[in-house]
């Protein structure tokens, strides 16, 4: 019975692997070794997730659980690592980008890793004190990550805010799981379970709830609490900003899910109209946000808050679409924000990452440029691409709950993204560049991985399977 | 000593870390704030622990935790205000603004 | 209804009570932007003899995380300790003291592999 944690364990087996091939193995190209090394364990992993039955229950010593639920969510962690893993093989060279090469491959790796084993975690937990371990493992290497570029002041910055803010969601949730723990007399989620469907409303239990919801907003950058999130994005590495814009966030919205759809179902209608509030009010402003920008990744930065506004949305829905829509919708963000960091990957070898950097892409790069803009039409919802089926789903979730004016408002605020995605279209096309271009170079990892992410942004919104099978496994 | 006093303690602790964290300008000090709202947490769970009517052990064991896990969180946000100290030669929180956030 | 009465009688309450402590400390206080005081490591208490600036070196900072390390296992090792006996007598359902032996070999491969990178890094040459 134990394949079923086998990847799991494999995890930070193979992140210690790839810190002792660095110690014990003398190469020349040791870089390109540490990274496929890794690239093919975490490959093998997602194989073995894919490999597992969906349907079926299985509790390691009590506390751990797995289902089709958590390996779904283990599926996205595990596949946004191996394209992180990919994209930072292309910084890790030289010219690989214009802050420089990204030095301690070996660390930088398996602090990915530990991080990914930290977002397991999460998902899996029966019981609060693995909730928190895991969220902090996902969380702490995460804050050295951000510094990776440590001659840059801005990046020591980014790191430094990132700290201060992350310590203070970790006193914030611990807060609201000692009024748990002082309300329940147990950590354990089916203890809670049973506390809550007997007194719903005991007030020391909803001011934990409040204090972990609120820690949560922190964690989604949800709006009165979102301003730690451009700052960090542009401050870190690019492959750490993909890997925070995805993974993260989906670590945050699993803890959610488990949460709501855990121990706290019997209270979940509570939580609707906050979440829709907050929910309308991140994707406004992130979407007002995103439209001042001229750098990307802190464009990549807000239009990430406006995401998570989006899918927060179908949470209020509370009905049976909420968590399948979330998943796809997950899947499809997963794919088209690693195309669109690939393609930032790219630019970044040898001018800044900003706006003005896309201009003449065109004329450059006509197939990189045609990406681009269908990676951009899928983030703001246009058919027939994946990110227009997932957003329906999203807001046909929200809708069976029969919030229809939060919809209309969440489909207006769509309408007016699409304007900042074509703002950086505008760049790629029609913008001349002020000075001659050097020329592009792709490598085959950056080729490859920007066609397989294509082919999943186009694909995934037309074939009518795959969103039916997250479905049947959760629904 | 009852229950109450000690949640109030523990109330008393986390709001001055709170507070601490907002105004203190070193970032040293945050940092000591940030331990105080921590230690905060930890009397909470003790206090339900031996008061409370359930698993006293859990209770008890989740402090051993958050201590474990504050020292790494504290061992990371050192190392990194040490590499700043050696570049910028300045620990005050309100000259963070070269991200303009 | 009149138990919801004493809710936004509260709610101004502590508005109030928040605005007027930030308020109050702003009109009571003067700003100094950037004084020596200001800088310093601590705030207050003694003042220092002779330069601050006292470099110490960087090694003994890594020491203390690798004290770290074993310090951290000790805490760890309490609770094992704790259930240790119950589980020997067989009191708790579906552990096994072998279940129990290979978490805690596991806990110590991680811990002594850090302490084997430190190693290899270099860290703990004296020099």
């Amino acid at each position: 019975m134990l394949t079923f944690v086998t990847p799991d364990m494999l995890l930070p087996i193979l992140a210690l692997l790839v810190l002792s091939i660095d110690l014990f193995i003398e190469s020349k190209n040791k870089t390109a070794i540490l990274f496929d090394t890794a690239a093919a364990g975490v490959l093998l992993i997602i194989v073995l997730l894919f490999n597992l039955p969906h349907d079926q229950e299985f509790y390691y010593l009590t506390n751990y659980k797995v289902d089709g639920l958590r390996l779904l969510f283990k599926e996205i962690f595990a596949i946004s690592l191996f394209f992180t893993i990919l994209l930072g093989k292309g910084y890790a060279r030289k010219n690989g980008n214009w802050r420089g090469i990204l030095k301690y491959d070996s660390e930088f790796i398996a602090l990915l890793i530990f991080c990914a084993f930290g977002m397991f975690c999460v998902v899996s937990a029966q019981e609060l004190i693995t909730l928190f371990i895991g969220l902090e493992l996902a969380t702490i290497p995460m804050y050295f990550l951000t510094a990776y570029y440590k001659k840059d002041q801005s990046s020591l910055e980014g790191a430094m805010k990132y700290i201060i803010m992350g310590s203070l969601t970790s006193a914030l949730v611990l807060l609201g799981y000692s009024f748990w723990y002082g309300a329940v007399g147990c950590l354990r989620y089916e203890a809670i379970l049973s506390f809550v469907q007997t007194n719903p409303d005991n007030p020391m239990f909803l001011a934990g709830a409040i204090f972990v919801f609120a820690a949560v907003c922190f964690k989604l950058a949800m709006v009165p609490f979102h301003m730690w999130a451009p700052d960090v994005y542009q401050a870190a590495p690019t492959p750490v900003t993909a890997f925070l814009s995805v993974a993260s966030k989906s670590t945050a919205i699993a803890f959610v899910i488990t949460l709501l759809y855990g121990p706290l179902a019997p209270i979940r209608h509570v939580f609707t109209y906050p979440l829709g509030i907050l929910a309308c009010i991140t994707m406004t402003v992130g979407n007002l946000g995103a439209m001042r920008q001229y750098e990307l990744r802190r464009f990549m930065a807000y239009s990430s808050i406006a995401q998570a506004g989006y899918i927060m949305l179908a949470l209020v829905g509370n009905g049976k679409m909420a968590v399948p829509s979330i998943i796809y919708y997950l899947f499809i963000y997963l794919a088209t924000n690693f195309c669109l960091f690939f393609i930032i990957s790219v630019i970044g070898q040898k001018r800044p990452e900003e706006f003005a950097s896309l201009r003449g892409l065109a004329k450059q790069s006509p197939a990189l440029a045609g990406i681009l803009v269908l990676c951009l039409f899928s983030l703001a919802g246009i058919p027939p691409l994946a990110g227009f089926t997932g957003k329906f789903m999203l807001f046909a979730s929200a809708a069976e709950g029969g919030f229809y004016g939060l919809v209309i408002f969440a489909a207006l605020n769509s309408t007016v993204s699409l304007y900042y995605y074509l703002l950086l279209i505008k760049e790629a096309y029609i913008n001349k560049p002020e000075e001659d271009l050097e020329s592009l170079e792709i490598t085959f990892t950056q080729s490859f991985s920007i066609a397989i992410l294509t082919l999943a942004v186009v694909i995934l919104g037309l074939i009518p399977w795959f969103s039916s099978i997250i479905t049947k496994i959760v629904g | 000593m009852t229950l109450h006093r000690l949640l109030l303690l523990s109330a008393v602790n986390f709001c001055l870390g709170m507070y601490g964290m907002v105004v203190r300008r070193n970032v040293i000090c945050v940092l000591m704030a940030m331990e105080l709202m921590f230690n905060a947490v930890i009397i909470n769970f003790i206090a339900f622990a031996h008061y409370g009517n359930g698993h006293a052990t859990e209770g008890s064991i989740f402090p051993i935790f958050i201590i474990a896990v504050t020292a790494c969180e504290m061992a990371a946000a050192l190392a990194i205000i040490l590499t700043m100290y050696r570049k910028m030669h300045k620990l005050d929180v309100h000259r963070l603004d070269s991200l303009n956030g | 209804m009149e138990n919801y009465t004493i809710i936004p009688f509260m709610t101004v309450l502590g508005i109030l009570f928040v605005a007027g402590g930030m308020i109050g400390s702003w009109i009571l206080s003067y700003s100094s932007p950037d004084n020596e005081h200001k800088n310093l490591v601590y705030e207050c208490g003694e003042l220092t003899i002779g330069q601050t600036h006292v470099r110490f070196k960087v090694g003994y900072y890594i020491f203390a995380l690798i004290f770290m390390i074993f310090d951290v296992e000790t805490l760890f090792l309490f609770p094992c300790v704790r259930i240790y006996n119950d589980v020997a007598n067989g009191l708790i359902a579906g552990l096994s003291i072998s279940t129990v032996m290979v978490e805690l070999v596991v806990f110590f491969v991680i811990l002594a592999f850090g302490l084997l990178y430190a190693w290899r890094k270099g860290v703990l040459k004296w020099s």
